[in-house]
């Protein structure tokens, strides 16, 4: 117990020397000024009489902003650039700090841009129209920003702080001598990243790292672990800690040729590893080979070798060969062939696989081998579909063949496309063969359905329905009909406010010989909207069984802004049968740019939750 | 539960050295531009003003635009002027320096508009922009298009 805890405490204290030591990165943009502030919501910049070094420049501004996501810089107002006794001026600076390559534009009599740059480099193509959009009051309504005199960027576009003071949802909160503000929400970088430590009282502490490497076209790499540690908990009887490992690289040998090693592990005795390489020949074949060890908790491991390849062909078509053996004779084999012909009209799929797979821990195999065969055509009025599939169970000696015809008329449009015409009809016919017995069964399907596009009756008020029919046939003697129609009609009361009709019949009769059996279902229900404006919105439901005179369930749903972004929405089930309030979810919910603050109370759970959820 | 309280021990000594609370916030830039629209009219007859059709593309037929501004936070006398540039990059409207609180009082916001009126030739189709300018100095710009068909 006392070993674990220990563990547990220097895990920590691992985790959060390597967190200060990643720390250290490399800074792109370094700027200081009168008044510098960050959004966190939005990943923003805005600085006002601002000061920074442009490559071998001196720079000062009297407004900048930078959108850290995209990467986007833009100096203006009184724009000053020293080197030694150069000096530059204008009105407007789009630059890259990386590549030190600007655009300055003056507004004179005459727009005029200038160059700024090394000679010889491509000129800087920056849209910053996007930075137009918004400014420092956009950057103080952000539920989190912070606000100070200088500030970093690095070159993983992390941004830090010095001397800032944070405000949270406009209030002044604490200050920081340094902070990284861009936080968590952002891509991964290479080295070693502690993601996040936290304990609960059912869980325990739990952590994870990760570490994550990555060379351009050359490695990519990336090893997870998850650590729990129990034994902190009162009265847990299973295991004390358990420890997940999962690695996967890559390495690009050669553009076209890369291997791969990729692994995970668990505590519990149960692990896995696959070495692959892949190689390409001009987009056209790739040729893949593996060895892959599976070791499940308490069997024992499977070793398989395997090798796949395809052919791109053309306009021959797309080959596909997949082959793998494992040591305990269990094979994996797969062919498949792809084309189209005639523009695309017809299009032919063949695919055939055989397996030879262990049953348990008995030294019996299933061997299985399949065929599949499938043909469609298509043209602007029908379309014709045959598929034939053939699985034959070489162990269990049992064949089933099954070809199948699909025969449809596209959509048709009637009456201005008033109308619209839906008619197909399937085709299937089962041949299953076992040892000597045959069995044969066949069925068909045919559906028709017939649907209108909404139509405007009165300036406020329109509708639509939709009518089908089916017949299913077997060889059996069973014979299902069935057939229905949905009306939906919807009459505007007034500005944003809409009242919704929606009445449904469906009916199934089902005949087998002299039996005639049928059901008929209905259901109407009443929708109320309501959508004033941007900021308001909602809509109340009420279901009602019309055959047996009966209320069955409402629902509600309404949306609403309050102040700044935060925003009210709450749904509400109530069941007429049961006569009582099925569910009740509240939301209470803070835009914030890049995520959401949500606080949620469910009463189905009795459930209350915070959630900070990435948009 | 003693790990915890270790835990908690730990970060109550590190937290307060790279926590501050006597870090005050710069204070804000006055004279700041909160917003700089562009739209068919500005409807003057409530308070606070505000653009009807707010838009960054026009036809002739509209006949003109306006470029509406709202500045925070002004102590001084300030100077405000507008450059409207055609296609060609060229200064086709410069209002001047217009005056603003000359008698220095602090207001929180100050509206301004300049209505800018095409030129019958169809030479003034095409991509225009506004630049916008508190005491000589760049404050905003932005871009619009004006088409020959509605």
């Amino acid at each position: 117990m006392k070993t674990g805890r220990n563990l547990s405490i220097l895990l920590l204290v691992f985790f959060l020397l390597c967190g200060i030591m990643s720390a250290a990165d490399k800074m792109i943009f370094q700027v200081e000024g009168e008044y510098l502030a960050y959004s966190y919501d939005h990943n923003w910049i805005y600085g006002e009489h601002s000061r920074f070094v442009f490559g071998s420049y001196q720079a000062s501004c009297l407004h900048l902003k930078i959108d850290v996501t995209s990467r986007l810089f833009l100096a203006y107002g009184d724009v000053t650039l020293r080197k030694n006794d150069e000096v530059i001026a204008g009105d407007e600076l789009v630059f890259d700090p990386v590549t030190n390559r600007g655009i300055l534009t003056r507004y004179g009599d005459t727009i005029t841009e200038q160059k700024i740059g090394d000679e010889g480099t491509d000129p800087l193509t920056a849209d910053v129209s996007s930075l137009e959009s918004w400014d420092l009051t956009e950057i103080r309504r952000s539920l989190l920003y912070f606000s100070g005199q200088s500030l970093d960027i690095s070159e993983d576009l992390d941004v830090y702080g010095y001397n800032i003071a944070i405000h949270v949802e406009g209030m002044e909160s604490v200050g920081f001598k340094k902070l990284k503000l861009s936080g968590v929400m952002k891509k991964r970088r290479t080295g070693f990243s502690f993601d996040r430590v936290w304990y609960t009282r059912s869980e325990g502490i739990i952590s994870r790292a990760s570490f994550f490497y990555n060379k351009e076209k050359k490695v990519n790499s990336l090893t997870r672990l998850h650590y729990e540690e129990r034994s902190v908990l009162k009265d847990y009887e299973g295991p004390q800690r358990q420890v997940d490992v999962m690695t996967s690289t890559t390495v690009m040998l050669k553009e076209d040729f890369q291997l791969g090693l990729a692994g995970n592990y668990n505590s519990s005795n149960l692990w896995n590893v696959n070495l692959r390489a892949n190689k390409n020949w001009k987009q056209k074949v790739n040729l893949e080979a593996t060895i892959t060890h599976n070791k499940p908790i308490n069997l024992t491991g499977e070793t398989w070798v395997g090798l796949r390849s395809q052919i791109n062909g053309g306009k021959w078509g797309t080959f596909s060969i997949l082959g793998k053996y494992e040591f305990q004779d269990q094979v994996l084999a797969n062919f498949s062939y792809g084309n189209t012909f005639f523009k695309q009209k017809l299009s032919l799929m063949l695919s055939s696989s055989y397996s030879q797979i262990k049953l348990g821990q008995s030294s019996d195999y299933s061997k299985i081998l399949t065929a599949n065969v499938n043909m469609s055509y298509n043209t602007k009025v029908f379309n014709l579909a045959t598929n034939y599939l053939l699985n034959y169970d070489l162990f269990g000696h049992q064949l089933l063949s099954q070809p199948q015809l699909r025969l449809g008329l596209n959509p048709f449009p009637l009456y201005a496309e008033l109308l619209t015409l839906n008619v197909y009809n399937l085709f299937i016919l089962n041949r299953v063969r076992m040892d000597d017995i045959i069995h044969h069964a066949f069925s068909n399907n045919t559906v028709f359905s017939l649907s209108t596009m909404p139509v405007n009756l009165l300036d406020s008020f329109k509708m639509n329905f939709s009518l089908q029919a089916e017949q299913f046939l077997e060889r059996e003697g069973r014979n299902f009909t069935s057939g229905g129609f949905i009306i939906n009609a919807q009459q505007r009361i007034a500005k944003g406010i809409f009242l919704e009709g929606f009445y449904n019949v469906q009916s199934r009769r089902k005949t087998q010989g002299w039996l005639i059996e049928g059901t008929t279902s209905q259901d109407l229900s009443l929708v109320f909207r309501l959508k004033p404006s941007e900021n308001l919105a909602g809509w109340t439901s009420l279901s009602y069984d019309p055959k047996n005179n009966q209320l069955r369930q409402s629902f509600t749903d309404i949306s609403f802004r309050m102040f700044k972004n935060w925003e009210f929405h709450g749904l509400l089930n109530y069941d007429f049968l049961l006569k009582k309030i099925s569910n009740i979810d509240l939301y209470l919910i803070r835009h914030a740019g890049r995520f959401q603050l949500r606080f949620i109370w469910r009463s189905l759970a009795r459930q209350f939750l915070v959630e900070l959820v990435p948009q | 539960m003693k790990t915890v309280l270790k835990l908690f021990l730990i970060s109550c000594f590190l937290l307060p050295a790279c926590i501050s609370f006597s870090i005050r916030p710069p204070d804000l830039p006055d004279n700041l531009l909160e917003e700089m629209t562009l739209g068919k009219s500005v409807n003057v007859s409530k308070d606070p003003w505000y653009v009807t059709d707010i838009s960054s593309s026009f036809s002739l037929q509209d006949g003109s635009l306006v470029c509406f501004v709202k500045i925070r936070y002004v102590e001084q006398e300030i100077r405000l002027r507008w450059k409207w540039y055609s296609p060609q990059n060229s200064v086709a409207k410069d209002t001047g320096d217009v005056i603003v609180n000359s008698d220095r009082q602090y207001l929180d916001e100050v509206t301004a508009y300049d209505t800018f009126r095409f030129k019958p030739e169809s030479e003034t189709a095409g991509k225009w922009i506004v630049a916008f300018f508190i005491d000589n100095t760049l404050a905003g710009k932005r871009a619009f298009v004006i088409s020959k068909e509605e």
